[in-house]
Parts: structure tokens; C-alpha cells; sequence
């Protein structure tokens, strides 16, 4: 009996474990063969290399583009707020306006939404106009509406415009257009905002030709190329033959490729789309582009061909968004992007006696992801081709600990096989130092300060007399805003706490005195401007300042007003919303609404900033720098460092002097303000000859379903807010402490500090028991 | 007579509720797999959330669901190739031990030569090292050779384990001198008597270092994600990072299949060590 | 049996000890190597790293921890294991399905084993919650001095089902024939137990013994797992101390403490092998 019982058993399990083999051997094996992509990149020479085909300096922005029939480019363009028509007739080199396109809008507020160009020349556009200024307007009872009209219009290749009547179905939208491309010769495919469906569409006469997608599924955007139409949805591809109006079920390579990225399928940006498509000159040759770099594809085939790496030029430069690509009748490939506000034409050649390639590597290691330095990459490889720069993240995206990574990397290190460059955040950087990890990089410092100007008080924060083993690259800034009286009360952590306190007590109902995102957040940003008031005169750590951090970060908590949602949902671990900065985030939303009183924040860019001198100038509020650890404190990021061992010197010295220079310095994914004086001032847009920076309108409803909507203008700051903050900058002295051990242990009993499963006595003697075994070992 | 009995008595009873506090987790395990992500985030919430009050419990789920299952099987491909790097190496591990260990064992535990008492106190003491200290050597070695990034990196210096040689070679002590002589005077060689008489009579010995060894290797986490650097070759051990709650649903489920051939093992296992022991018995 | 054909002996173990010169002990020489140089430049140093670690008090706690969990556990194992084994002996049905139910643990994997550490002794987790529900106040298992506790259930827990089989093993060697002959001869079942049954498990104890302490290293995994690189200081163990030096690349001091550990365990299986020796 028992017997039986166990041999039931063990077979059923048996069963259940060959069941999931199969089925797991199928998947192994059509990922394994069919989505395949190999890499031409393995023969020895050879190399599609990227140049920038010049488009006229005042071109701001490109709603369409096509290389006509005869070989022409051609664009729809805007610059300097006027629309036209643009031709260029020797592939790119100079460009001419051919025809304005600016008496289609014909109301005061209208503005062309889209447009698209055939390859015979001819325009398709989509026209907004309203007469009156609002875009749109929520009724008395809650009901949203779009004023003005959609008009679409059609130019030929000659230049004359006729309204087209489409046949598209009514929307509450009225008909605005999302995207619109053309297939083929008088082929338009368009989709709408908030309808999911693509349709074909007659550019002559208007007529419905065909729709695709009607199951409804949620598209988030699509591509065409040659007889197919590709539809993106968050469940994976839909493939379309869109002359038949067919499904297409058998490319499976191709979608195998995209599908194996999910962020090929979201659309995260309004500038550009993941992946951009298009036909090759040959028949049933399909080409697609995204941040990995450039492949193709035969129709109905099972292998997907690699012919450009993404890593080694711009496409996976994190500022890039795609636009379109277009393949020119000589082979190359042209894809248009946006990279930080500019639109550029990329075009890709292939050379056949360039190594495919370089065959210096220089290896660049960041315990985390960080977007800037894979910009640096990208800039510093397109201009120095003969060196291939490897980015490795230590974490993985947070599949692997920091402390494995860390010991990961000492492995290598001590076997010889260390990166040569070291992005030194998260690490116990003055640990390598002292034991001869780290190459003294006075030289390159010497360099730096002779021939850009920096902030070398921040720059500098760990220099010593003689050598220099670590340069921060940037910094974040701790500054604490409310009014003017209030800011005057701060002087410490504890004051910053009895001062809201005392705001409590006088306004009962305001949503929140300290604009607060989280736990975790509130413990971060306040470690970042308190961290170096942990530690006493000798160096050790300050059990009293600890109580004092987390009795303090209680109480600030508990001062704000919760909904039952935000209660049952506080995690006082790390937020895993990847887009969200609680550090930085300036509550704009919430000083107009006059919900906040004070806010403590850790200044990360120049959006921030000019967010920040907004909300002062418009609520009457000051910012100051945070005096919360009695000290003039800044938060360094991105500290580069050297490997002592590396294996090429030579170029890592060369691409960390490039990291210091204007270029890169200048562009700010999130990681902090540059400490090139020249790329500070044009990322605080003092150099820029702007007066809004940006505009936006939030639209909320209320508990009742009432609609009301919010503008905000986010002006360029004045010039007694540049002096203001660039007084401040200059007197930042103090780096705040950058140890991980310490800033882990500290956030993780925080966090169970403010939650209440400990007291702050219990959690501040934890962190000295764990912190004195780290200091012993 | 009596007294014995009831001390008998609540003895065993005290021991199936240890057994059962074993078990648990299991039933456990398999529960939360069926539940959706809604009751778990109610029941989990205030250890992975942060929401008040205790956490809770339903021995049987009230929605049951096979979604997690579901998410798991069919949307995570990079589950079935890491269940298969599993596989390989444990497979590859487990046999390799068995080829290399069983005569090691066999030659330590039935010969007297010299520096035999020297080597079997290293192997002892070889098998006590802990990885943490071992890491940094075992990759310059395995640099070396050439070895890193690829699963023989795990496979060899496994195989080469002392762990099995000192389990089997308890059972291989422990087989009487009587029959070994009786071979010989038939005529038997030292192999022929260790294929024919040690193997089979130390069965109970290499199947308990099968079972062991086989756990053992399923499970390893260090030395994958030291040496291997490449995700494609990474085994099942690694598949379950940080547990939060989005991905607790999976958390339980991946943990129940990861379970199922370890469990699959030993019950087979299991029959087989009784039969080892029971002939060890009998063979007396 | 003894110098009998001493040399075939040899061929067998040839292949084993091959491999493992190559890929366990010349490893372990690098280590002993590295005790006695400095971390980056490899330099000679004498004994400078074992000075420092013998004044450094993150190794004197750990190797206090250690040590303690290690006395307290082994014993604990053995007994209970021990008492199991007997209890279920000779009761074929139910004892081979408890047997089953005992080596459970082991095969549940790590990831898996630490979730449920985590659910159940967190703050606001099963254990406190059913303290609650009884009227008793809630603790924070991991971190107090409760920990070392939680960590000696789990090493217990996991272990206990193959050292009941060890034992069973071990037990079911002993011939009945001795048992009979002794009840003839008037003993009673304590006197049985004492007298033949305990003797005649020696050389199973040795194997136990062996194992468990080998086992009691393995539990560093569920401590690292659920409480990090610093836990409490009663759970602080040699290994968290391996694992930290490694991560600030003080390989130096890492190495000097493995060495001392190995010779430790040297020491102490050698004494082992004497005493078993002597009986």
C-alpha cells in the first residue's frame, strides 16, 4: 500500500516534470533557432558606420520625412514657428524650403498635428484649428470637450492642397490623429488618440480601404514596411499584410527578435518610438532600428541579421528617440531621431575596410544602471572609432545584490581581469584606494582643471595633497524651500522637525506640511543632506545623531495626512518605479494646490530647478541650502575612478578626461548638475534664450467626478535666482557620505523605524551594532 | 507495561507533529501558487507592504487560480532555460561524482597504502572549506584553465568534490570482510570484486550521495553567480531574486516547480536507500 | 585486510585525487599563500595577518558565534535525530512515511526556504501574529538575541531527516541476535540500549557528527538570505566575516582567518579520528 502510494505519487511528479520539459524544450529551442539573431559583426572587417546628414540649424522640429521616387529628401518641417516643405536633391548635403505650409492652418490656435510624405512627393497632413485659445474645456457638470476641428489635407507633389473628407469613425477626440504614415503610393494608414484600430485609407478619395486590428487590442504604436504593417501591442506583435488586410502568423524570427525586448512594445517617451521599421530596396527585405542597432530581416525567413550595433554608435545613447527610417536606393539607411530637442538625420553606410569591431576595448563598470555614462559611451565611440567601449552593470538591474556584485568585481579585479574604468558610486571607493585598486589620476586632473572650468570644490571633494584617486562627475544639491520666516527657523534636522511641527499645529487640515512621496524617499533625501553629521570629530559613528535621524524622519512622516490607499501601500524599501525620482521631485502639483508647506529635496537638474524658481516666484516661497547637517553639503554622483591594473591605460585615461569635457557633461539624464561650469550654466538654461521652459496642464477629477484642469508655466529663472544658486554652489564643501554599507543599514532600519515595527531607540542601537561590525572588520 | 505504551504513544505523537512542521511548508508553498495576486498582496501585505496588522493566512486559497502557474510556464522563457542549466549541471555534477567518487571511496575504505591516512584527513578537511574563502582561488584556477563563463567552470571542480567520496566510503567500510574474501578465493580480481560486490552492497552509500549531492547542486547559488557571468547559463537557484510582493505570486510557484524534481529524486531515492539498508541488514 | 595489495588501492583513488589536487587543493594552497602575503602587491608579511586578525573583535565575535552555534547545534541534532530514529525503528508504515515527511526540508530550495524565514519571523509575521492571537507580546526575531535561536531551528529542521536515516541505517546494522541474547540473559530495554545498541552506533556517530558540523556551515546561506550582511551580532558568523572582508578586498585578513579555520578543523578531526580510534 505504501509502496503504492509512493509509486503514484513519484509518477505523477514524474509526468508533471516531463510535461514541463517538453514544453519547455519547445520554447529552448524556437528561441534558440528561430528568433536567432546572428552577427555580422563576427567577420573581421566591415562596419555600417553612422554619419549625420546636415539638416539646417533652424529646423526645430520634423513631423515627416520620405526619399522620394527620385531620389530627393524631402520634409515636412517646422523652424522658427513656421511650417514648410523642405527638398534636398544631393542626399542630404544642402536643403532648400519648397513650399510653406503655413496657410493651411488657417485659425489663430490651429497648428499642422501630423503629416506624412509619400515617395512620390506628395503630403498628407492632419490640421488642427480652433478659433478661440483653449484647447479643450470641462463643462459645468463634468464633461470634457475638445474644441476646434480636425481637417485633413492632402498636397501634391506639385504643391496644390485639397481637403480630404476621411471616412474614420467620430471620437470624442474628433478625429486627431495619432500617427500617419504612408504604405504605399496613395496608401495612407492612420490611427486615432484613444482608438486602437489602424486604418487604410484612400488618400484621394477618402475612402476606408481596409482596417486592421479590430479585435481592439491596445496598441501602444506602429510601423510599416514594405507589404507589411506591424502593430505593436503590449502582448507582442500583430503582423499585417496590409494589401490583403491578412494576418500573418509565420514571421515568427522577426517578432521572436522584437517581442524578446518588452520595452520594444511600451512607449515611453512623446519624442520617438522604441523601434522604427522600414522596406529595403530589394523585395521583401524588411529593416528595423532600435536602441540595440540596426537589423534585417528577409520576409518569411528564420534568421535575423545584426548589421549594426547599437553600442557602438548613437542609437543607444539614452537621449535618442527614433523617429522613422528610410532606405535609400544605394543600401544606406537614414533614420531620423530626436536627441535632446534637436532633430538629426542619422545615416548608416556600410564600409567595408573598417574593422567591424574596434579592436581596443576599454570596459566601463557601474555597480547601477546609469544613463549618462552610457551617453558618454555613445558620444565618446562615434568620435574615437578606433576603441570599443564595454559598459557591464554591476547589478543587473537589481537581479544581483550589491554585495555580490561588489565581490563579483574583486574576483576579476584580483585576477587580472578588472574593467579599466570605475564608476565609483555604491563602492567602498577610499578601501581601494588605500589598497592600491584605484590608479592615481592627477594627471588627468591636471588636465581637467587647466583646460575646463569646473567646480573644483565638488570635483575635488576627494582630493588629497599629492594624488587624487577619485573625481566626483557630478552633484546633487540638498536645499529646503518654504517661506521666508520658516526657512529662517531651520538651522538643523531638529529644527526642520519642530518647525513643521509648529506649521502643524497651526493649519490642521493642509494635506501635508513636509511634501512627502515616501518612506523610502523622505529617508533618502534626508540622509543626503544629514549623512555627514553621523559621524564624530575622530570618524566614528555618532549613536545620538542617529536618533536623532530617525526620531525626526518619524515624526515628519506622521505630520502628513494619508488616504487609506497610501496607508495600506507604504513599502519603506527601494521604489521600484524606475521613471520616478522622489529625491529630486519638485510638488508642483501640490504648492499650487497649496497642499505643502515645506519641502526638502535634493536638486538634480535644471528642470528641477527652474520647477523650484517657479513655484518660488508664484507661491512667494524661498529655497535655501539644507542646513539640516550644520554644514554645506553636496551630493556627488557619478565619481569616476581608474583601475590600477587596467590593461589600457591609454584609453581609459583619454575617455575619463572625455567625460569631463562640454558634451558630455552636458547632457543630464537624472544623475545630477555637471560640474563643467559651461554645460552647468546651459543646463540651468542660463545660457539659453528662452523664456518658458516648459508648459503643462494637469486634468483631475475629484472625488465627486468633477473635472478641473491646472496650467502651469515653467518659466526660466531670473537672474537673481542664478546668483542665488550659483553663490550656493560655490560654497558647497562637504560631500555627503557616499559609504553604501552605512546609507543600506540606515534606510533599512529607518524604514522599519517610520513603519512602527521599531522603536527609534531600538532601530538607532541596531545601526550602531551593525555599523561598529562594519567599522571592526 | 501500560506506561511504556502511553509514553510510546505520545512520543510518536510528538514526532508527527515534528514531521509535520517539516512538511508544512510545503503545503504552504503549493497554496500560495494558487492564489491571485489579490489575496496575496491582502494576506502577505503587512510584511511585504508595509500594511498594518498581522499577516495572515487561508490554508486554502478562496480564489484558486492557475495564473501564477501560467505567468511562469508559458511568459517567462528564461525560467526553462535556466530549469535546463539546472538539469545539466546537476545531472552532469551527480554522475560525475559517482564515476570518480565510488572507486576513490572503494580504494580509501578497502586498501591499506601508504599516505592513505594522510589523504583521507585532507580530503576531510578539503571538504570543510567554505566558498566565500575558496572564491577568489577557485577563479584564478579555473581562469587558468580556461573555464569561466561556461558550465564545465561548475561541472569539474564539482565532480572532483570530496563530499561523496567520505559518504560512500562509510558504507563501503561497513561491508564485511567475509565476502570479500569468498570472492577472492573464488578467483575474483579487485576490480570484478568492486563492480560485483562492493557496488552493489555500498548501494545504500552511493544513493545517499546521489540524493544528497543532488540537492545540493540544485540549489547552488555561489559559484553560478561568481563564474558564470553569462544570464543565458545561469540555473534555476538564481531565478528568484529580492521577493516583493508583484512577484510573490511567482515567488511560490517557481519555488513549487524547483521543488518537483527534487522531491521526484528523493522519493525514488528514498526506495531505494531502504532496499541499500535493508541489504546491508541482511547481508550480515 | 590490512597491507594486503596496498598499491591497487591507489588505482582507485587515482582520478579522484587528480581532480581534486587540480581544482580543490591547489586552490587551497592559494589561500594559505595569501595568508601570509599583503592584498594588492603580494608582498611578503610573516604572521602580520594573523596578529591582525586575533586583535580585530569582528573576528573574535564571529569566531565566538561560531563556535557556540556550533556546540549548541551538533549536539541538539544528534540527540533529536537519535530519539527519532529509535522511536521509529522497526514500525514500517508510519515510520517510512514520517521518514519522508522529516527529509522534506531538504529538498525545498533555498530561495524558497528563505521567503517562508522571512514571512514567518518578520515583526508583523505568522509567529507574531499567533503570539498576538495568544495575548503575548510580539518580538523582532531577527533582530535580537532571539535570532540565534531562529537560526539553530533552521539548521535543525533542515538536517534532522538525514540524520534519522543515518541512524535507521546505522541501527538496522546492529544484528538482533545480540538483543535476543541479552533479554534471554534478563537485560531490560534501558540496559539494552546502553549496553549494546549505543556502542554498536559508534561508527555511525562518527559519520553524523562529521556531517552535521559540515551541515552547520551551510546555514550561513539562510542567514545571509534573510539578514543580510550585518545581522544581529549573536547570528554573526565566521562567514559573514569571510564574505564582508572579501567585499572590501582585505583578502589578506580573509585568507589568515581561513587558515586558522582550517586549522581548527584539523585539530578537531583529528582528535575525532583518535578517539574513535580508541574505541
Amino acid at each position: 500500500m505504501r509502496r503504492n502510494i509512493r509509486g503514484i505519487t513519484a509518477g505523477i511528479l514524474a509526468a508533471a516534470v516531463t510535461a514541463i520539459s517538453l514544453w519547455g524544450c519547445q520554447n529552448v529551442e524556437n528561441n534558440a533557432s528561430n528568433g536567432e539573431v546572428s552577427s555580422t559583426g563576427t567577420t573581421a572587417m566591415g562596419r555600417y558606420m553612422e554619419s549625420e546628414v546636415p539638416i539646417p540649424e533652424e529646423i526645430e522640429d520634423i513631423l515627416g520625412a520620405a526619399i522620394l521616387e527620385d531620389g530627393t529628401y524631402r520634409m515636412a518641417a517646422a523652424a522658427d514657428s513656421s511650417l514648410s516643405l523642405w527638398d534636398s536633391s544631393d542626399n542630404g548635403q544642402s536643403w532648400e524650403q519648397v513650399k510653406s505650409l503655413d496657410e493651411l492652418v488657417t485659425t489663430e490656435y490651429g497648428y499642422l498635428q501630423n503629416g506624412a510624405v509619400a515617395p512620390d512627393g506628395s503630403v498628407f497632413c492632419c490640421v488642427y484649428e480652433n478659433e478661440e485659445e483653449d484647447f479643450d474645456s470641462i463643462s459645468e457638470d463634468g464633461q470634457y470637450e475638445v474644441k476646434g476641428t480636425y481637417r485633413f489635407i492632402k498636397i501634391s507633389p506639385e504643391g496644390e492642397a485639397e481637403d480630404i473628407a476621411l471616412e474614420l469613425p467620430d471620437t470624442e477626440l474628433k478625429g486627431m490623429s495619432d500617427k500617419i504614415m504612408y504604405a504605399g503610393k496613395g496608401q495612407l494608414l492612420i490611427k486615432l488618440v484613444g482608438d486602437n484600430r489602424v486604418f487604410r485609407m484612400d488618400d484621394e478619395t477618402g475612402k476606408n480601404l481596409a482596417v486592421y486590428n479590430e479585435d481592439d487590442k491596445y496598441v501602444t504604436y506602429f510601423q510599416t514596411a514594405g507589404k507589411r504593417l506591424y502593430l505593436y501591442t503590449e502582448e507582442g506583435l500583430l503582423i499585417y499584410d496590409w494589401e490583403s488586410g491578412e494576418k500573418v502568423e509565420g514571421d515568427t524570427a522577426l517578432q521572436e527578435a522584437i517581442e524578446a525586448n518588452a520595452e520594444n512594445m511600451q512607449v515611453l517617451s512623446s519624442a520617438g518610438v522604441p523601434t522604427v521599421m522600414c522596406g529595403g530596396a530589394q523585395d521583401k527585405e524588411i529593416y528595423y532600428c532600435n536602441e540595440e542597432g540596426i537589423f534585417r530581416y528577409q520576409d518569411g525567413g528564420s534568421v535575423v541579421e545584426q548589421i549594426a550595433d547599437g553600442k557602438l554608435n548613437s542609437l543607444s545613447k539614452p537621449s535618442v528617440e527614433l523617429r522613422m527610417m528610410m532606405a535609400a536606393a544605394d543600401g544606406s539607411l537614414l533614420v531620423l531621431v530626436s536627441d535632446e530637442a534637436k532633430m538629426k538625420l542619422l545615416r548608416y553606410v556600410y564600409e567595408a575596410d573598417v574593422p567591424s569591431v574596434p579592436d581596443t576595448e576599454i570596459r566601463v563598470y557601474s555597480l547601477n544602471e546609469n544613463k549618462e555614462i552610457q551617453q558618454a559611451v555613445s558620444m565618446f565611440q562615434t568620435q574615437n572609432p578606433k576603441y570599443y567601449v564595454s559598459l557591464e552593470t554591476g547589478t543587473k538591474g537589481g537581479e544581483v545584490t550589491v554585495s555580490d556584485a561588489l565581490r563579483t568585481l574583486n574576483t576579476e579585479i584580483m585576477a587580472g581581469n578588472g574593467p579599466d574604468v570605475l564608476i565609483l558610486d555604491g563602492m567602498p571607493f577610499t578601501s581601494y584606494a588605500e589598497k592600491g585598486v584605484l590608479q592615481d589620476i592627477s594627471d588627468i586632473w591636471q588636465e581637467i582643471t587647466q583646460e575646463e572650468a569646473i567646480f573644483e570644490n565638488i570635483a575635488g571633494a576627494y582630493k588629497e595633497e599629492e594624488t587624487v584617486y577619485a573625481i566626483p562627475s557630478r552633484f546633487k544639491i540638498p536645499v529646503i524651500v518654504g517661506k521666508e520666516e520658516t526657512l529662517a527657523q531651520i538651522t538643523g534636522l531638529a529644527e526642520l522637525d519642530s518647525t513643521a511641527k509648529k506649521l502643524r499645529e497651526e493649519d490642521e487640515d493642509v494635506e501635508s506640511i513636509l511634501g512627502v512621496s515616501s518612506i523610502y524617499w523622505l529617508l533618502k533625501t534626508l540622509y543626503g543632506a544629514y549623512s555627514p553629521a553621523l559621524l564624530t570629530a575622530d570618524k566614528s559613528f555618532d549613536e545620538n545623531a542617529v536618533i536623532e535621524y530617525l526620531t525626526c524622519a518619524k515624526e515628519l512622516y506622521e505630520l502628513n495626512h494619508y488616504s487609506e490607499e497610501q496607508l495600506e501601500n507604504r513599502i519603506a524599501t527601494e521604489n521600484t518605479d524606475v521613471l520616478f525620482d522622489g529625491e529630486s521631485y519638485v510638488d508642483i502639483l501640490n504648492w499650487y494646490r497649496g497642499n505643502i508647506r515645506m519641502q526638502a529635496l535634493n536638486l538634480a537638474g535644471g528642470y528641477e530647478f527652474a520647477s523650484l524658481m517657479t513655484v518660488c516666484r508664484e507661491k512667494e516661497v524661498e529655497f535655501a541650502a539644507s542646513p539640516l547637517s550644520g554644514k554645506n553639503v553636496f551630493i556627488p554622483s557619478t565619481v569616476i575612478g581608474m583601475c590600477s591594473r587596467s590593461s589600457q591605460p591609454e584609453g581609459a585615461k583619454a575617455f575619463i578626461r572625455f567625460l569631463f569635457t562640454q558634451e558630455p557633461q552636458s547632457s543630464n539624464q537624472g544623475g545630477g548638475f555637471p560640474v563643467h561650469k559651461k554645460a552647468f550654466d546651459s543646463e540651468v538654461y542660463a545660457d539659453k534664450e528662452l523664456d518658458l521652459v516648459s508648459t503643462f496642464g494637469y486634468i483631475e477629477q475629484d472625488e465627486d467626478g468633477v473635472l478641473s484642469s491646472l496650467d502651469v508655466e515653467i518659466k526660466k529663472p531670473d537672474q537673481e535666482q542664478y546668483a542665488q544658486l550659483t553663490e550656493l554652489v560655490e560654497s558647497l564643501d562637504t560631500p555627503s557620505l557616499t559609504d553604501a554599507v552605512v546609507e543600506d543599514i540606515l534606510l533599512e532600519q529607518g524604514g522599519k523605524c517610520v513603519l512602527g515595527e521599531i522603536t527609534a531607540e531600538e532601530a538607532a542601537a541596531a545601526v550602531s551594532q551593525k555599523v561598529s561590525l562594519y567599522l571592526a572588520e | 507495561m501500560k506506561k511504556i505504551f502511553q509514553m510510546r504513544s505520545l512520543a510518536m505523537l510528538l514526532l508527527a507533529l515534528l514531521a509535520a512542521v517539516c512538511c508544512y511548508p510545503v503545503l504552504f508553498l503549493a497554496t500560495g501558487a494558487l492564489m491571485d495576486s489579490q489575496e496575496l498582496a491582502e494576506s502577505l501585505g503587512p510584511v511585504l507592504k508595509g500594511s498594518d496588522g498581522f499577516i495572515s493566512w487561508r490554508l486554502i486559497p478562496m480564489f484558486p487560480t492557475l495564473q501564477n502557474y501560467v505567468e511562469l510556464l508559458l511568459d517567462s522563457p528564461q525560467f526553462f532555460v535556466m530549469f535546463w542549466n539546472s538539469v545539466k549541471l546537476t545531472g552532469a555534477v551527480t554522475a560525475g561524482q559517482l564515476l570518480i567518487g565510488t572507486p576513490a571511496a572503494w580504494g580509501l575504505a578497502r586498501f591499506d597504502f601508504p599516505l592513505r591516512r594522510i589523504l583521507y584527513i585532507l580530503y576531510i578537511i578539503l571538504m570543510m572549506m567554505p566558498f566565500q574563502v575558496r572564491m577568489l582561488s577557485d577563479y584564478l584556477v579555473l581562469e587558468k584553465l580556461h573555464l569561466l563563463d561556461s558550465h564545465m567552470g561548475i561541472i569539474l571542480p564539482a565532480v572532483f568534490s570530496t563530499f561523496p567520496v567520505f559518504i560512500m566510503y562509510r558504507f563501503f567500510s561497513g561491508i564485511p570482510e567475509a565476502v570479500i574474501e569468498s570472492a577472492k578465493l573464488d578467483g575474483a580480481g579487485a576490480v570484478q570484486i568492486f563492480l560485483y560486490i562492493g557496488v552493489p552492497l555500498g548501494a545504500g552509500g552511493i544513493v545517499s550521495s546521489f540524493v544528497l549531492n543532488f540537492f545540493e547542486y540544485w540549489n547552488l547559488i555561489e559559484q553560478p553567480l561568481t563564474f558564470l557571468k553569462n544570464r543565458a547559463l545561469w540555473p534555476l537557484s538564481l531565478f528568484l531574486p529580492d521577493i516583493g510582493l508583484e512577484k510573490a505570486g511567482i515567488a511560490f510557484v517557481s519555488s513549487v516547480v524547483t521543488l518537483i524534481p527534487a522531491a521526484l529524486i528523493f522519493l525514488l531515492g528514498q526506495d531505494y536507500l531502504e532496499q541499500g539498508i535493508a541489504a546491508a541488514a541482511v547481508k550480515e | 585486510m590490512r597491507g594486503r595489495k596496498q598499491w591497487e588501492g591507489f588505482f582507485f583513488i587515482l582520478p579522484s585525487l587528480t581532480g581534486v589536487l587540480v581544482f580543490i587543493f591547489l586552490p587551497f594552497l592559494d589561500v594559505v599563500r595569501r595568508s601570509f602575503t599583503e592584498v594588492v602587491s603580494g608582498k611578503f608579511v610573516g604572521l602580520k595577518n594573523f596578529e591582525t586578525i586575533f586583535a580585530n573583535s569582528a573576528f573574535l565575535q564571529a569566531s565566538f558565534n561560531t563556535i557556540r552555534f556550533t556546540a549548541v547545534c551538533i549536539p541538539l541534532l544528534v540527540f533529536l535525530s537519535l530519539g527519532t530514529a529509535v522511536l521509529l525503528q522497526g514500525k514500517k508504515r508510519t515510520g517510512s512515511f514520517l521518514k519522508s515527511m522529516f527529509l522534506m526540508p531538504m529538498a525545498i530550495p533555498v530561495a524558497s526556504v528563505v521567503l517562508l524565514w522571512k514571512l514567518l519571523f518578520h515583526p508583523k509575521g505568522f509567529l507574531n501574529g499567533f503570539l498576538s492571537m495568544v495575548g503575548l507580546a510580539a518580538v523582532d526575531w531577527m533582530n535580537s538575541e532571539y535570532a540565534f535561536g531562529v537560526l539553530v531551528f533552521s539548521y535543525i529542521w533542515k538536517n534532522l531527516g538525514y540524520d534519522i536515516i543515518l541512524w535507521l541505517a546505522g541501527l538496522a546494522a546492529i544484528s538482533p541476535d545480540i538483543y535476543e541474547a541479552a533479554r534471554v540473559d534478563g537485560a531490560g530495554e534501558w540496559r539494552c540500549f546502553f549496553s549494546i545498541t549505543l556502542p554498536n552506533l559508534l561508527p555511525s556517530l562518527y559519520t553524523i557528527a562529521v556531517l552535521s558540523f559540515l551541515n552547520s556551515f551551510k546555514v550561513f546561506r539562510e542567514a545571509y538570505l534573510v539578514a543580510g550582511d550585518y545581522p544581529h551580532s549573536s547570528i554573526y558568523m565566521m562567514q559573514h566575516l569571510f564574505n564582508n572582508w572579501f567585499r572590501e578586498l582585505s583578502v589578506d585578513k580573509m585568507a589568515a582567518g581561513a587558515v586558522v579555520n582550517a586549522g581548527v578543523i584539523l585539530i578537531l578531526v583529528l582528535l575525532l579520528q583518535r578517539a574513535w580510534e580508541k574505541v
